[in-house]
């Protein structure tokens, strides 16, 4: 390959220099003329009927302009969010599924105005009985939503290969653990936001915050009665990021805010308070993970089997999350005979959605602490235990596809080196001395974490983008894109893509995206680490064309105003694997319970570094997010109300809690991946987090932890229960 | 909304004397950005853990959110705007630098934050800077780049 110029060096972002003067306007600063505000009355309870709803009060005061009830959703379908999800949410119900689903919403001139008339609509309930577990769920005494069967959230997700039974039967070992994930919640800075106009006949503009603006266009035109080309999303200015919370619409935003609008007559800002953000969208998927897993003496994984149960909460989609764990769970280390099964259903709680790394960070915390212990049984090093087992290069990915390239050694060897890995430090499984008078001990840990790139197969809609290349009246280059930049650093990214394409300075390159109604295709959006991968192909292929013009037209001059189009379609049948070998050295706290992380090597596997700061800080980002699903992010319900929806309450690591962290870019490009070989970064660096977490703290206190989050009560309870077991080892 | 008795107050706001009005129920940050139009410190948790809304005080770093702007009266309170002028000023320099900015929304309040840092102690350890940042968060960062770049200037190889 010839000396790449824009690609592979350190760029500034190009809106770093609004940022960091305050200057860049963000969707929560956004006014428009007349606007309104609205704000929504919420059900108290876990689930309930509304008998009737009294809106006199609040629709006689001043300054209240509309108020929405059940009824004013007559006639509408009710949402689904995948093409082949069960129809189940109204955007006001009459019957609410959980604590925060919407009743009614009003639109007043101000935000304190319309949260004061929220307070004067009188809710006449019957309360019901709720399901709060996925237990009381699978005895299908209650059954929550018509379209729902057995309450189940989508299809029971399942595969089968070889005799997965049959050979367990025969292998020198067999491991079977049971493992649970929590709840976690996004907290993004940015409370959510949505501003729709509903222009009176013509059209409704939507502003808000999102990861697909032309997926979000299709799914609010069917849930408000419209024909998708009369529904105009725009991306705001900026974005404060939301990973993954918005990879779809959610009901109480942006439907909801379209009504108020339409009822209005005016434009509605819309603006969730921050515990309205958490515990009345969506959070991460809880899992409950059954893995066997049969070796045999030398280490070779025979045969596995998973069975799980993901908590999909009231409207969630747990299906999809399944098969995003199946691709990965089946894929991961090489065996002949298989088997998974994955049920989803529905509760009384939080919707489930999307979160960075959707399905694999579940998996990854189970199978990756499993072959841990696997490694700790047969006296192996866990790095040897993974090389011996682990895909390759050549063999198939779960739909059939060939992968061409993944770098499993590269990210084991140059993770292991950075770390200076030398094997568990406690290999015996005994319990680490404890060291007087801190009473603290250490331990290390690794785990290998694989996720995909993009989108192909795992949902209705193809994979694929369009973007189109221009020169511009001063001779600079336009790049047109229909992909939202929500802070991830896309437009920094493609400039630098179509920059190395047209051998120009990226100061030259500008990167825009105008809203639905203008832009160029790209349904899929900012989600599932596509768009470095799908979108910087469309614009590396536009790119090029236009070089190709320019240059048979014999100046830049010479093509003004010519339009040129760059497209970008997978061959392949499965997403793009993604893998990174992660090390780190851990802290225990015998007293307290408290885990610090010390130490924290991610090795990942980016094919190709476009921006070094960009590719660098996505997984510095990532590992923040991953620490703390493994050691304290969790939402907490109580009887189905939330308890800790605030700042205060969810726990997130601050500046102080996080370890030094190297983020070690390993180069195996794909052929046939992003341009110039790259992969997706920022969801694959997540899930191999939390098991290397499990793994050093395993090795540290000689107990395994089996439930997420690692909290401090967790883990003293593990130390005690593994000194009644006998096995303290004090140092004086 | 007009039936309660408004303040008028002085204040200093990024070097111009400003007389506002307000109703006793305003924050600091309600009046910076709804009434002097400065939207740069933003509205994040509203309880002052998360530091979206960080300004100086007197060249003290508070969270705006929670102050009332009646009993700022005289105080002299310095938002991101006023940290520039026709040029970026150090911090903001090796935010950019060293890739401590993404979705930026928090951009603001570690800016402002690091330079109230920087007022009390020039040249900040990486733990120092650690230990300060304990009234912001950053979701996308894992802070890793915003304390590279706290100490970048000084400690000119952690920005690279």
């Amino acid at each position: 390959m010839t000396e790449l110029r824009a690609v592979g060096h350190p760029h500034r972002r190009v809106d770093g220099e609004d940022k960091v003067t305050g200057r860049a306007d963000y969707l929560s600063d956004m006014v428009l003329d007349s606007m309104l505000y609205g704000a929504a009355v919420r059900s108290p309870y876990p689930r309930a009927l509304v008998r009737s709803i009294d809106t006199t009060e609040a629709l006689a005061m001043d300054g209240v302009h509309a108020v929405v009830t059940p009824e004013s959703t007559e006639g509408l379908p009710s949402l689904r969010i995948f093409a082949d999800s069960p129809p189940v949410q109204r955007i006001i119900t009459a019957n609410p599924n959980f604590v925060g689903d919407v009743v009614a919403a009003v639109a007043a001139d101000t935000l304190e105005l319309a949260r004061k008339a929220v307070l004067r609509i009188d809710v006449d309930y019957e309360v019901l009985p709720p399901i709060l577990s996925v237990e009381h769920a699978a005895t299908g005494e209650i059954q929550l939503h018509d379209a729902a069967p057995e309450n189940r959230a989508g299809p029971v997700i399942a595969i089968e290969r070889g005799d997965p039974e049959a050979q367990l039967a025969t292998c020198d070992h067999v491991f079977r653990d049971s493992y649970t994930t929590q709840r976690q919640a996004a907290q993004t800075i940015e409370s959510l936001v949505c501003i729709c106009d509903w222009i009176d006949g013509p059209e409704l503009k939507v502003w808000t915050h999102l990861d697909s603006m032309f997926h979000f266009r299709d799914a609010l035109a069917e849930a408000v009665g419209l024909d998708p080309e009369r529904v105009i999303i725009q991306p705001p200015p900026n974005l404060g990021a939301t990973f993954g919370l918005k990879n779809s619409l959610i009901a109480g935003l942006e439907p909801l805010a379209a009504l108020l609008s339409r009822e209005a007559g005016r434009p509605v800002k819309l603006v969730l308070s921050p515990d309205e953000s958490m515990s009345a969208t969506v959070t991460r998927h809880p899992a409950t993970i059954e893995l066997v897993t049969g070796v045999n003496a030398d280490g070779k994984i025979v045969a596995r089997t998973a069975d799980l149960v993901l908590d999909s909460g009231a409207y969630g989609w747990g299906y999809v999350v399944a098969l995003s764990m199946l691709g990965k769970w089946a894929t991961l280390y090489r065996c002949d005979d298989i088997r998974f099964t994955a049920t989803s259903l529905y509760t009384n709680h939080v919707p489930g959605g999307a979160y960075r790394s959707v399905g694999t960070a579940q998996i990854h915390f189970a199978m990756e602490s499993q072959i841990d212990e696997v490694a700790r049984s047969l006296n192996l090093d866990p790095v040897e235990l993974h090389r011996q087992n682990l895909v390759r290069a050549g063999d198939r990915l779960s739909m059939g596809t060939e992968i061409r390239s993944l770098g499993v050694d590269e990210c084991l060897d140059q993770g292991a080196a950075a770390f200076g890995w030398e094997g568990p430090r406690h290999p015996d499984g005994a319990a680490a001395p404890i060291a007087r008078p801190l009473d603290v001990t250490r331990g290390v840990g690794m785990a290998v974490g694989m996720h995909h790139s993009g989108l192909t197969g795992l949902i209705p809609h193809p994979e694929g983008a369009t973007c189109t290349a221009e020169v511009t009246n001063d001779l600079n280059f336009l790049i047109r894109v229909g992909v939202v930049e929500k802070g991830q650093g896309s437009s920094t990214t493609l400039t630098l893509v179509a920059a190395e394409e047209l051998g120009v300075d990226p100061g030259r390159v500008a990167v825009l995206n105008t809203g639905t109604a203008t832009a160029p295709l790209d349904y899929n959006g900012a989600e599932a680490s596509r768009t470095t991968y799908i979108v910087g192909r469309a614009v590396a292929d536009a790119a090029r064309r236009l070089g190709e013009a320019i240059e048979k037209a014999g100046s830049v001059a010479a093509v003004v105003g010519e339009v040129v189009e760059g497209n970008f379609v997978p061959d392949d049948k499965d997403p793009l694997p993604v893998i990174g070998a992660h090390f780190c050295e851990v802290e225990v706290d015998h007293v307290t319970g408290v885990v610090r992380v010390l130490r924290y090597i991610a090795a990942q596997d980016v094919g190709r570094v476009i921006n070094v700061l960009g590719c660098r800080g996505q997984i510095e980002g990532g590992v923040h997010h991953g620490l703390g699903y493994a050691l304290c992010e969790e939402l907490l319900f109580d009887e189905g109300q939330p308890i800790n929806s605030n700042f205060m309450g969810y726990k997130v690591l601050m500046a102080a809690d996080m370890p030094e962290i190297e983020a070690v870019l390993v180069e195996v490009p794909d052929p046939d991946g992003g341009p110039y070989g790259a992969k997706g970064v920022g969801t694959p660096v997540i899930p191999a987090i939390a098991p290397a977490v499990a793994n050093a703290i395993r090795d540290a206190i000689g107990a395994r932890l089996h439930h997420l989050p690692m909290s401090p009560p967790k883990v003293l309870a593990a130390i005690v229960s593994n000194e009644q077991a006998g096995s303290p080892q004090l140092l004086g | 909304m007009t039936d309660v008795a408004l303040h008028s107050l002085e204040m200093t706001v990024n070097g111009e004397q400003q007389n506002v009005i307000c109703s006793p129920g305003e924050t600091l940050l309600d009046v910076l950005r709804d009434r002097l139009g400065l939207t740069g410190a933003k509205f994040g948790c509203g309880i002052g853990y998360c530091g979206a809304c960080t300004v100086l005080i007197d060249g003290e770093v508070a969270h705006a959110c929670c102050l009332l702007a009646a009993t700022l009266s005289a105080r002299n309170i310095t938002t991101v705007e006023g940290l520039a002028g026709d040029e970026l000023n150090e911090v903001q320099e090796s935010f950019l630098d060293c890739g401590a900015v993404q979705c930026g929304y928090c951009t603001p309040g570690f800016v402002v934050s690091i330079r109230g840092l920087r007022n009390s102690v020039p040249e900040p350890t990486e733990v120092q800077a650690r230990a300060f940042l304990n009234g912001n968060i950053c979701r996308c960062t894992g802070f890793a780049a915003i304390v590279r770049a706290a100490c970048a200037p000084i400690n000119p190889e952690l920005a690279e």
